[in-house]
Formats: structure tokens, C-alpha cells, sequence
């Protein structure tokens, strides 16, 4: 059981003691369990952003400038959580790979010294990266239009990769089966590089 | 409490200042008159005969006295004697004994802008009071891009001035409060702020009480003063006057000004200067300020996409200049919506503030369950191999946050890692700016690649940055605090952001190439000494098999196509794929020396 450093009762999972009320610090929790949600890659973005304002005005430290030292610490600990795991839950890859992990399945994490080629991609895919490469260097030397073409391009791509990603959560949503995850797997680093390469092609920095 | 004082909005512009208030039950929020009839104050303050004057009065001396009437104060808040606007070119004189904080020379006294604000505040105060009794507190605007020295500049204004400050409130965000409940009414919203000086734009989205900033951006040398410039340089060109007298300058710069207002609600008017008459139409204003104007363009585009929030349901117009026709069409094709206006566009910022003055003093508990999100206008970052930045917190994230990442030696045996905190949305350390360096020491030495650091960095809801180092085998932590805005000016913030946005592409391209030739030394510095320490681990098939995708590496990392340099990265990760997990087997075991594979098995090849 977790006391309450308050009451000293059993403050039960919520941010607040279930006894007594008092902000608890922030425990370790994935993006799920912070919204109180069963693990699901098919979320409801407007609920999730509902429920992200509702916990916000409840827990930001604005809330708590009169409360002493200690709480004005758990409000900052629990609004980070909070942020954190919505920026996870808001993004479908962050999503996915979350969900792969708690089910077993090893996906890369941000490592320094990445250059893209660290990623385990299936070999014919390569071949797709290397085609796109230089179609994108002869669409700038064409120009904005040509560029703008080739990344719609991608963009359908993209969601044929997306749509994959998309039944094989809903299987594992209908059977509770691991295994159904399996197809995901190999779509995700797909959708990691298209995210670059749009990224890449709009002029944005990748990060 | 037994304080009976009022609370009131205060909008402390660079040009005008202006005083709210909420009265009554039924929440009706106004402005007051505070200045000859109008509900502006000019920001000017007169220091003539021993006396202090504020406002148009003040105005009205300034060409009289250059130096003793000080116009624009808030440019100068929390500034320094080496920062760049007090080197610009302005009437003023600094008194040379200024230390860190800078000083208006004034004859044989000086006085701070700090006590030039105190007495606009106190202005706008003894107005309030005129009307409303006792007023003791407010809630005061600033930019949104206001740094912590030019926030406490503020709020010491307002202490001098007698005033308790509830809270220094974001200017657009107070547009927004006006808006939103106002209308009650839910949606994401530009707000879009040409004042006399200066240029802002902020996207946010209203709902359920929350407002969240979700992209700011600007340009704090862009604004109606430009058009007035412009206008006036037409009129000289018209004249003929190609290289003027400072007078004439000044009265084309007025004459210039006048027209422009005149022509918002006038087609074609006639202005004389220097005893010649000169026919401007509304169309000839416009093709002067148009130049200007689209140079409003990309920060709106960029701010909207950093928002990623959908489509708009709104635009608020903030700032005089907003009233020009040419700027709501310019405005409502932009955005592709007609901007809203039905709130005066120089009173909106003050009636926000006035709102949330009500709201925090707790004189009227209807609109208490207000939330305001704010978010870091500039990315943080680390220093990585070869002077390339890795960002670990983008600019627009939501306050507070905290993000980790890892990263590992380069080097055998490494003991210590240096780290360099950067802001900034450039690519490389040079182009961003430093806030801190320390040093994590007490790594064990591991293999090259094996330690694991993780870099954790913490903004609270302050803004206030926090960043720690952690090896995670061992538990070697140091922590230190910056603070990201200090000392770091909005001309700074824009043009980093400005530079981003004209160097991106070649930053990428360049970053790209850097990138892979530092990966491709790493991999071939790694596989040269394993093969000549775990060489025994190969089979001569595959020595061979991996030396020739080295020496093809060697090849392409001289080249400048990094897109070959991580082709044969890539080759050579496969050749040697697994030769590196045999290394890799046996480095751990030596690491951890006597203890068991499954307690370290968590963390897995790094």
C-alpha cells in the first residue's frame, strides 16, 4: 500500500488521497494509467483533450500558489506527468510503440549517435528510402511544386503504413492477444522515417 | 480580508497606457477616461522645471525638450547599459554612472525607467481613484516574449507606483480573456498585435475555462511607426526633397501619421507640408504599407503551424494599427476569416486584464475557474559530437514539462561527460545560445557505447529550467538550474527564430552530412579496435566481409553525400551486426564483473 504522507491512510492511485483529499507526489505511471485509461491505440482525442484540461485545472500549480511548499512540489511533479503522458497519448507513434512495449516488444528509444541508419527496417523498404532520396533531390531542383507532389506521395503511403498499424491494434483491442501486435511492429519504423522525411522535405529540422 | 482597496487592469504599452475596471454585478468591464477626454495615456513623462507631467501634456514638450521628455520607457525596461536598444539611436543621454541597470540623464539628475513607468502607473492610478476610491492592486500586460529581468522591471514599476500586482499577464492572452468571456465562446484564436513599435502573434485555444497558449512569435522592430516612415519618405519623394532637414523629417513623420489615420474612415484627403499641398487617396497609403504589412506573413504562418490546433475560429485585431483598412483584409486573407474587431483594438488588452484583476482580487467569483497554460518560446537543447545540437524540449512545448533522453561515451573508458545547455532553434551550438555547462564526472569505465546517461531537463510553471545527468548503472547524478530567459532579449528570441527559418534548409542539409561523418568515425574508430582486440571472435570469411564495407565507408565519408556516408553505415552494421553483438555479450561480462546477466539483462545492448 502507498500512505498518504497527510492522513498516512491508503492514498489509492488518483493524484489525491482517496482519505483524505491532499495532493499525493507524483509515482511513476504510464501515459494510461495517468489518464486512469485502459491501454488503447484507438483513442478519442477529443476526450483525451477534455480530460487533459479537466485534470489540469485541478492539479496546476496556479492552483496550489496559496498551499504550502510540499504541495506546490507534488502540483509541479503531477502537472509534468500529466503533460508528458498526454504529448505521448496525443501522438500515434508515441501511442503505438508505448503499447508494443508494455506488451513485450522491443522499440527503439532515443538514443544520441542516431542517424537514421541505426534502424532495423525490412531490406525492401531500404530500397523504398533510397528511391525517395533522390526523387527528393530532383524535385527541389524542379521546384515547390514537384517537392509538394512527391511529399503527398509519401504522405499515401504513410497512411497505407497507418492503416496497417490501425487493424493490427484493433485486433489486439478485440482479442486482448499480443501476437496480433506483431504486423505493427515492422509498419512503425516505417512511420518513423516517413515522419522524418516530411519533416525533411517542409524544411523543418528533425528531432 | 479587511482590504478594501480596488483591483484594476492596467495595459502598460510602449506608445499608450490604459486603466480598467469590472463594476457592478452585472460584470460590465470599461475603460477609463484618463487623459483629456480619451481613455489613452500616453506613455510619455516629462521631467521639465523641477516638475513631473504625464500624457499629452508630456507629448507636447518633447519637441521642446528631447532629452527630458522620455517617450518610450517600456523599450528600455530591464535593460542593461551594453544591451543593443539603449546603443540605438535616440534623443536620450544615459547617465554615464549606470551600472546595471541604465539611467535617463536629465540635467543634474537621472532617473530609471523603471521610476519612468512608476509615474504612468501612478497616473493611470490617481485617475482610477478619481472615480472608483481606494485602488491598491492590478494586474499589469506585458509581451509575451517579455524576459524574466524586463517581468521584474515591471512588477517594480507598479510597487513604486503603490500597487500591488496580482499578476503580470501575457498582452495577447488578455485579448483573449476580453474575447472569450465575453462571448463565452469556445475555440482556438490568432491574436494579432500591431502596435506603434512592434509586431506579435499568438494562437490559442480557448475551452472549458483553460486557455492555452499553443505558439507564440513576432518581430519587436515592426509597426505602425514603419508605415508612418514610409508615408512620410513618400510625401519627401513628392516634394522633392531628397535629402531633408531633420525638421521637415519630423513634420512629414507627423503629417504621415495623421493621414494614416484620417484615411481609415476618409478615401482622399490633402496634407500640407512645407507650404505645399499633397493629394493622398487611400490606395496610395496602401501600396506604401503593403511591403511592410506581408512582412507580418511568416511568424503568422509559422506560429499556426507550431500550433497544429485545426482551423481558426477567430482572429482578435489588437493594437491602433489593426484599425487600418489595408490590415484587416491583409489580416482576413491571411487567415481566411474575417478578423474580429467589435472590441476596440486599443482598449481589448486592458478590458482582459481588467477581468482577471477581478477574478484574482476575488471581488466576483463567477469566472474563478480560469486556467492559463503557457508554453517555452524557444527550444532546449544539449551539445552533442561535433558541435551539432540535440534538442530535447521544443520551442511551444506546455509548462511545466520534463523530458529525458540518453546518451552515451565515446570514448573507452570515458569517466566524465561534459554537458552544454542550449537554447535555440538553430543546428548548430554556435548559432544557439549557451545557459549553462557542467560536468558529469564518475561514469565507470565502460567500453565505448555502454554507459547510459540519461539527461533529464525540468521547466516549472515559471519557465525556470532545471537540467540533470544521471549514469544509470551507477547512479552518478549532478543537477543544475539556468534560467532560459535570463538576460535574453525579444530582438535575440526573434532573431533566432528568424535565422531558423532562412538557414533551415541549409542546416539540414549540412547537419545531415555532419551528422553521418561523425557516425561513420564512431563505427569505424569502434570496429578498427575490436577487430584488433575481439578479432578472435571472427571467422577470416567475415574479417574480410566487414574490412571491405570499412574501406567503402572510409571512401564516402570523404564525400559530401551523407546519404551514402549512412548507406554504407548501414552495410557495415549488417556486415558486422553479428560480430558486434558477440563484443557486446563479452564487454558486459567484463563490466559487470561478478554479478548476474539478469540483473543488468533490463537495459539490453544500448
Amino acid at each position: 500500500m502507498i500512505a498518504c504522507w497527510s492522513c498516512h491512510k491508503e492514498a489509492g492511485p488518483s493524484p489525491f488521497c482517496s482519505a483524505c483529499g491532499e495532493l499525493q507526489p507524483a509515482r511513476p505511471r504510464d501515459a494510461f494509467q495517468v489518464f486512469d485509461l485502459s491501454p488503447r491505440y484507438h483513442l478519442d482525442l477529443a476526450v483525451l483533450e477534455k480530460s487533459w484540461r479537466e485534470r489540469s485545472k485541478k492539479l496546476h500549480p496556479d492552483k496550489f500558489v496559496r498551499a504550502g511548499a510540499r504541495q506546490r512540489r507534488f502540483a509541479l511533479e503531477q502537472t509534468t506527468l500529466l503533460n508528458q503522458a498526454y504529448k505521448e497519448l496525443k501522438s500515434p507513434l508515441a501511442r503505438a510503440e508505448l503499447i508494443l512495449r508494455s506488451n513485450g516488444y522491443s522499440t527503439p528509444t532515443a538514443e544520441a549517435g542516431k542517424a537514421g541508419a541505426g534502424e532495423k527496417l525490412p531490406l525492401e523498404f531500404y530500397e523504398e528510402v533510397m528511391v525517395d532520396r533522390e526523387a527528393l533531390d530532383e524535385a527541389k531542383a524542379e521546384g515547390p511544386e514537384a517537392v509538394q507532389a512527391l511529399a503527398s506521395q509519401v504522405l499515401t503511403r504513410r497512411d497505407a503504413t497507418l492503416a496497417i498499424i490501425d487493424r493490427a491494434f484493433a485486433d489486439w483491442e478485440r482479442s486482448g492477444d499480443a501476437a496480433a501486435l506483431g504486423p505493427a511492429e515492422p509498419e512503425l519504423a516505417k512511420l518513423r522515417y516517413y515522419a522524418r522525411f516530411v519533416d525533411e522535405v517542409e524544411g523543418r529540422p528533425h528531432d | 480580508m479587511g482590504d478594501s482597496g480596488k483591483a484594476v487592469g492596467i495595459d502598460l504599452g510602449t506608445t499608450n497606457s490604459l486603466v480598467a475596471y469590472v463594476e457592478g454585478k452585472g460584470a460590465k468591464v470599461r475603460c477609463l477616461v484618463v487623459d483629456e477626454g480619451s481613455t489613452l495615456l500616453p506613455s510619455a513623462v516629462a521631467y521639465v522645471d523641477g516638475q513631473v507631467v504625464v500624457g499629452r501634456q508630456a507629448r507636447r514638450l518633447a519637441a521642446e525638450h528631447p532629452r527630458e521628455v522620455i517617450l518610450s520607457a517600456k523599450r528600455f525596461m530591464g535593460k542593461s547599459a551594453d544591451d543593443v536598444e539603449v546603443r540605438r539611436l535616440s534623443p536620450y543621454t544615459f547617465a554615464a554612472e549606470s551600472g546595471p541597470v541604465i539611467r535617463f540623464a536629465l540635467g543634474e539628475k537621472s532617473v530609471t525607467p523603471v521610476e519612468v513607468s512608476a509615474e504612468v502607473l501612478r497616473r493611470l492610478r490617481a485617475e482610477a481613484q478619481a472615480r472608483l476610491g481606494e485602488v491598491t492592486k492590478a494586474v499589469i500586460t506585458v509581451p509575451a516574449y517579455f524576459d524574466d529581468a524586463q517581468r521584474q522591471a515591471t512588477k517594480d514599476a507598479g510597487k513604486l507606483a503603490g500597487l500591488e500586482v496580482l499578476r503580470l499577464l501575457n498582452e495577447p492572452t488578455a485579448a483573449a480573456i476580453a474575447y472569450g468571456l465575453d462571448k463565452k465562446k469556445d475555440g482556438t484564436f490568432a491574436v494579432y498585435d500591431l502596435g506603434g513599435g512592434t509586431f506579435d502573434i499568438s494562437i490559442l485555444k480557448l475551452e472549458d475555462g483553460v486557455f492555452e497558449v499553443k505558439a507564440t512569435g513576432g518581430d519587436s522592430a515592426l509597426g505602425g511607426d514603419d508605415f508612418d516612415r514610409a508615408l512620410a519618405q513618400h510625401f519627401l519623394a513628392q516634394l522633392g526633397a531628397d535629402r531633408a532637414e531633420p525638421k521637415i523629417v519630423r513634420a512629414a513623420i507627423d503629417a504621415a501619421k495623421a493621414a494614416k489615420e484620417r484615411l481609415t474612415a476618409e478615401r482622399q484627403i490633402e496634407v500640407e507640408l512645407g507650404g505645399a499641398k499633397i493629394a493622398v487617396a487611400r490606395e496610395d497609403l496602401e501600396s506604401v504599407i503593403k511591403p511592410i504589412l506581408e512582412r507580418t506573413g511568416p511568424a503568422c504562418r509559422r506560429a499556426l503551424a507550431d500550433a497544429d490546433a485545426g482551423p481558426l475560429d477567430g482572429v482578435i485585431l489588437v493594437g491602433g494599427q489593426t484599425r487600418t483598412p489595408l490590415v484587416r483584409r491583409y489580416v482576413g486573407e491571411l487567415f481566411r476569416l474575417p478578423p474580429l474587431a467589435d472590441i476596440d483594438p486599443d482598449e481589448v488588452v486592458a478590458l482582459g486584464a481588467a477581468i482577471q484583476a477581478n477574478q484574482l482580487a476575488g471581488e466576483e467569483k463567477a469566472h474563478d475557474d480560469i486556467l492559463l497554460l503557457d508554453v517555452i518560446p524557444l527550444s532546449l537543447g544539449v551539445e552533442t559530437m561535433g558541435g551539432l545540437v540535440e534538442k530535447i524540449l521544443p520551442r511551444n512545448s506546455t509548462i511545466p514539462v520534463a523530458m529525458q533522453q540518453r546518451f552515451t561515451t565515446y570514448v573507452d573508458g570515458q569517466t566524465a561527460l561534459d554537458v552544454h545547455v542550449v537554447q535555440g532553434e538553430r543546428e548548430f551550438v554556435q548559432d544557439c545560445r549557451s545557459l549553462a555547462r557542467f560536468t558529469l564526472r564518475g561514469i565507470p569505465p565502460l567500453p565505448a557505447g555502454l554507459a547510459r546517461i540519461g539527461i533529464t531537463f525540468q521547466v516549472d510553471a515559471d519557465g525556470l529550467l532545471t537540467v540533470s545527468a544521471r549514469e544509470e548503472r551507477t547512479g552518478v547524478a549532478q543537477t543544475v538550474q539556468v534560467k532560459p530567459s535570463h538576460g535574453l532579449t525579444d530582438e535575440e528570441v526573434e532573431r533566432m527564430l528568424l535565422e531558423s527559418y532562412q538557414h533551415g534548409e541549409e542546416d539540414i542539409a549540412s547537419r545531415l552530412l555532419m551528422e553521418s561523418r561523425v557516425e561513420a568515425q564512431r563505427i569505424l574508430a569502434a570496429a578498427d579496435k575490436q577487430i584488433d582486440s575481439n578479432g578472435d571472435l571472427l571467422t577470416g570469411e567475415e574479417r574480410t566481409e566487414i574490412e571491405s564495407a570499412m574501406r567503402a565507408l572510409v571512401e564516402a565519408a570523404q564525400g559530401n553525400d551523407h546519404r551514402l556516408v549512412n548507406e554504407r553505415i548501414a552495410e557495415l552494421d549488417r556486415a558486422s551486426a553479428e560480430f558486434a553483438e558477440r563484443i557486446m555479450d563479452r564487454g558486459i561480462q567484463r563490466a559487470i564483473g561478478g554479478r548476474s546477466i539478469d540483473e543488468v539483462s533490463e537495459s539490453g545492448p544500448g
